[in-house]
């Protein structure tokens, strides 16, 4: 068979055949823009996580009375140095604060910016920052979410702050976190560390937890035993147990996607059957009739199969094609929703583009394969058939 | 001998029960002949033709095709015999509706191996010997009923076979339209194609050019033909 | 190849160098880098999930564990 008659006849049938494929390649690219969606989504946020929690300390410890976590004494810190082989220890004061009248509630964070690599990490982060001006009074760095909420609520240079004591803070924006930190300061201000203190009522000696390093990862499971036999009310959590919390967290939304999936797997039936029908009506005539005019069943079934490879191409490309454009350039929206959440403030996410090739390449088999076989299978049944139902 | 065939049976099975369509037909038919298969309808001039095409198997007996039994050949090498020796031309025409004239002509040589440039030459020749180049950009669906089986004489023509078989070609065709194509098969035989027409319309009883008639009954050939 | 066909497949194809153009010319590394600097500045990885942080909510069928999709909980009560 010459290659340009056959791309010929193939190309012209397809073509012409239009509205009959229309419906199956919409449907197909949906399918495949859903699935492509969601693990584009995920991995992209897969992949922020596993970044940023590379440069997190390995374990934390809090106080805890009752099951509940309560202010810790910054003595502690001392003794934890004092541990052979931990580093980097570093208190940490954080919390949320509510926006009372909505329920609404920011994650208020404290950072010591006397502290040089803090220092560093904020002109990385904003390159404009005057640090001096920054000191000159109560200010604060904000989220996106809590700049575009607050400016909403008619906060538009400052706000109010309660603290436990029933006294008003008043703090001034200074300036707002990059939008590429989206996925993690949305909801954050970020202020000194006294004053986040006196708003989230801790004490100067007091700290909500305490980070610390273990080089040797071989340390860990001991070093749990040293740390839970130094207080009776010190809770410990390590970093591996952080990444199975995200792990299991993408297990229930994988459920979520799960119940989805099959949703879209019983519509893919749904289309299969419709093709595996419509060979047996229309087409079972055209196959008979192109037998025929002399085609052998090789010419027929090469005929089907690189129509259907054609059909099954397109509307994956085009469904990954609609998926990269609806995650990252347009940052999903609605399924953003079900990934980050929606109750608290908006987030509007620059996913990171991430392309796994290895779940795009298992993508296509999983659609592909049943596409493929539901059309070859009776196209070869009745390609082996005798073909007289063309003289009917 | 063009097409032989030899003790021919074909038998049906429905359920349990076994039909006979064909029963022993001998037959030889020579280059250049014009044969009218006649019957009514069941009489298994239509399950003949699909005998002779390959696209049916016998029960037993065999029908060569200058001396190649088709129904034993492998697909292959049938096919091949059937794209190059044998043009059919159906009772309902059985064109692809949504292609024009000249891309439904084509059908028939896409898998001959020929560049499209040969393709597209013999399609034209085709189509002027079946007078319907004027319409060779029109879409098959919308042509009247003489038109599209003008298209079908050029499908069938259009790899140049030595055989022409027609099933029931004037069936839906108005008298007119029989008759015209009754002179496309005069200008066929003339450029000497062996044709063998299956019909049950008067018309082919009394045609102005040498051709013979088997009339059928019941799965036999009711009056024998002795091309002796 | 039909001439529509071709030029449908040089669409595809425009539009697959257009995604490809936008993965690679995106700032990848200035992203990365600039959550890095606030994760390092924070010393908090969690992500900005938004629900609604509510004091009193518990999971219900399971009350001794935290609020599914709440990733703070590791380091609240």
């Amino acid at each position: 068979m010459n290659a340009n008659a056959f791309w010929h006849f193939l190309t012209l049938q397809l073509v012409k055949e239009r509205s009959k494929h229309l419906s199956v390649i919409l449907i197909s690219m949906m399918i495949v823009f859903l699935l492509s969606s969601v693990l584009f989504i995920s991995s992209s946020i897969r992949y922020s996580l596993e970044e940023t929690l590379k440069v997190q300390p390995d374990f934390v410890v809090s106080r805890t009375l009752g099951g509940t976590a309560i202010p810790t004494p910054m003595a502690w810190g001392d003794e934890l140095l004092e541990i052979y082989g931990v580093s980097q220890v570093t208190p940490r004061v954080y919390g949320r604060y509510f926006f009372e009248p909505k329920g609404k509630s920011f994650l208020l964070v404290g950072v010591d910016f006397m502290e040089e690599q803090s220092h560093k990490n904020l002109q990385a982060l904003i390159e404009t920052t005057d640090i001096k001006a920054f000191f000159e009074g109560k200010q604060m760095f904000v989220g996106q979410g809590v700049k575009e909420y607050l400016n909403a609520h008619f906060y538009k240079g400052s706000y109010n702050f309660l603290t436990p004591k029933g006294q008003f803070e008043n703090v001034k924006f200074f300036k707002t976190l990059p939008s590429q930190t989206n996925l993690i300061s949305n909801d954050m201000i970020i202020l000194p560390l006294d004053l986040a203190r006196k708003i989230l009522g801790y004490d100067e000696e007091e700290v909500t937890d305490i980070l610390f390093n273990v080089p040797n990862t071989d340390e860990w499971d001991m070093m749990t035993d040293k740390l839970s036999a130094l207080h009776y009310d010190l809770h410990v959590v390590n970093k591996k147990e952080v990444q199975r919390s995200y792990a299991n967290l993408y297990n229930y939304k994988g459920g979520v996607f799960l119940i989805l999936f099959l949703i879209l797997l019983a519509t893919f039936s749904l289309i299969l059957y419709q093709r595996y029908s419509m060979v047996y009506s229309s087409e079972r005539r055209h196959i008979g009739l192109l037998r025929a005019l002399g085609w052998s069943i090789n010419a027929v079934l090469r005929y089907k199969f690189t129509e259907t490879i054609v059909v099954v191409s397109v509307s994956y490309i085009l469904g990954v094609l609609l998926a990269y454009f609806y995650v990252f350039v347009l940052g999903a929206p609605i399924l953003r929703e079900i990934f980050l959440g929606g109750k608290n403030l908006h987030n509007i996410v620059g996913f990171l583009p991430v392309l796994d090739f290895s779940v795009l390449s298992s993508i296509f088999l999983i659609y592909a394969l049943p596409f493929i076989a539901s059309v070859l299978i009776p196209v070869w049944k009745v390609s082996v058939t005798d073909p007289k139902e063309a003289m009917l | 001998m063009m097409i032989k065939i030899e003790n021919l049976y074909r038998t049906f099975h429905h359920d349990d029960n076994e039909v006979p369509v064909l029963k022993n037909i001998n037959l030889n038919i020579k280059e250049g002949e014009c044969i009218v298969l006649k019957g009514v309808s069941g009489s298994g001039k239509t399950t003949l033709l699909s005998l002779i095409a390959g696209l049916d198997k016998p029960s037993s007996g065999k029908v060569l095709i200058d001396g190649e039994p088709i129904s034993k050949l492998p697909d292959l090498f049938a096919s091949e015999l059937r794209a190059k020796k044998i043009g059919m031309i159906f009772q309902h025409f059985n064109l692809f509706e949504h292609l024009t004239v000249h891309e439904n002509v084509t059908i028939p040589l896409i898998p001959s191996g020929l560049k499209m440039k040969e393709i597209q030459k013999k399609v034209d020749r085709a189509l002027s010997l079946a007078h319907i180049s004027h319409k060779k950009e029109i879409q098959a669906g919308r042509l009247s009923g003489g038109e599209q089986q003008r298209t079908a004489i050029a499908r069938a023509l259009v790899a140049d076979p030595d055989i022409i078989l027609c099933d029931e070609p004037t069936a839906n065709l108005d008298r007119d339209n029989s008759l015209l194509f009754i002179e496309s098969i005069k200008e066929l035989n003339r450029l000497g194609k062996t044709i063998v027409i299956a019909t049950h319309d008067p018309l082919f009883e009394h045609l102005d050019f040498k051709s013979t008639i088997i009339p059928m009954a019941d799965g036999k050939i009711v009056s024998s033909y002795d091309d002796e | 190849m039909i001439k529509p066909f071709v030029s449908f497949v040089l669409v595809l194809i425009l539009m697959v160098f257009v995604m490809g153009s936008h993965y690679l010319l995106f700032p990848h590394k200035k992203t990365t880098e600039s959550m890095l600097n606030i994760t390092s500045l924070t010393h908090i990885s969690s992500l900005s999930l938004s629900l609604s942080y509510d004091e009193s909510s518990f999971n219900r069928t399971y009350p001794e564990m935290p609020t599914l999709g709440k990733m703070d909980f590791l380091y609240e009560r």
